[in-house]
């Protein structure tokens, strides 16, 4: 997969669980329920930005171009 | 020349490249970010009486999907400018400080249109948070004015462009911050 095609495929993964989050937040009666879906949800949007678009692996690889 | 030498010599390693170092500094400016944004946040769980239906939901859904939508074009800005589409990374740069200023925009409204105060401790922890963030976002549209500025004037090329790089990967930490400040202010209830 091309860098642009992986960069988009997670940004629809990202707007996927953004309106499911909203859903699930205005839907849900629980409020631990909801807390413990949003925090699982922040952390895997988090993890996701930081992956693929801040490209945190590059700071461990030893010597690149640009 | 007596240097790179005797680091052959003696299998010791050699300094990290002005790249390398640019990295791991930026990489700690957001550590040190993060404990800041880590603090407001536990602020917000530790006050009582917050409650979901004291802002405007689907304003915070709106600008939540504009900075999302930012962190997509900032991406293919730095991608284009990698593969040496300059033109594409141009317009891209141009396309999220567009967002970026919608978002800035959205904020402020919300601020306009609040039904709390300041001094009510949901108003306080709101204002807050969202300030300081909304202080991010501006100083992170300065940046991006200033990257593409300089990528207008032919400065950066696929092998040397840490000026896109580095206000790319501080624009994608502004929208980092926001994916847990927006449901910490916006769904959880309580």
């Amino acid at each position: 997969m091309g860098a642009f095609q992986k960069g988009y495929v997670v940004a629809v993964v990202l707007a996927i669980v953004t309106v499911a989050e909203y859903f699930f937040a205005t839907g849900l009666s629980s409020d631990d329920a909801r807390f413990a879906g949003l925090a699982a949800a922040a952390v895997v949007k988090a993890w996701l930005i930081v992956q693929y678009f801040m490209h945190i692996a590059r700071v461990w690889r030893a010597e690149e171009a640009h | 020349m007596a240097v790179a030498t005797h680091v052959a010599a003696h299998g010791e390693r050699a300094h990290p490249s002005p790249l390398r170092l640019n990295r791991i500094g930026l990489w700690l400016f957001f550590f040190s970010e993060s404990i800041i944004f880590g603090l407001l946040l536990s602020a917000r769980f530790f006050l009582e009486g917050i409650h979901q239906d004291h802002v405007d939901q689907v304003l915070g859904l709106w600008i939540t999907i504009v900075l999302l939508l930012s962190s997509v074009t900032a991406f293919t800005a730095e991608t284009a400018m990698e593969k040496g589409r300059q033109r594409l990374c141009q317009w891209m740069l141009l396309a999220t400080i567009a967002l970026g200023l919608a978002f800035a925009g959205g904020v402020a409204y919300e601020w306009k249109t609040a039904h709390f105060s300041r001094e009510e401790i949901f108003g306080t922890v709101f204002f807050t948070m969202t300030g300081i963030h909304a202080s991010h976002v501006v100083s992170g549209i300065v940046f991006l004015v200033l990257a593409w500025n300089l990528a207008r004037q032919g400065r950066f090329t696929p092998q040397s462009h840490w000026g896109v790089s580095g206000t790319v990967m501080y624009w994608h930490f502004v929208d980092v911050v926001w994916v847990f400040f927006y449901p910490a202010l916006y769904l959880v209830d309580s």
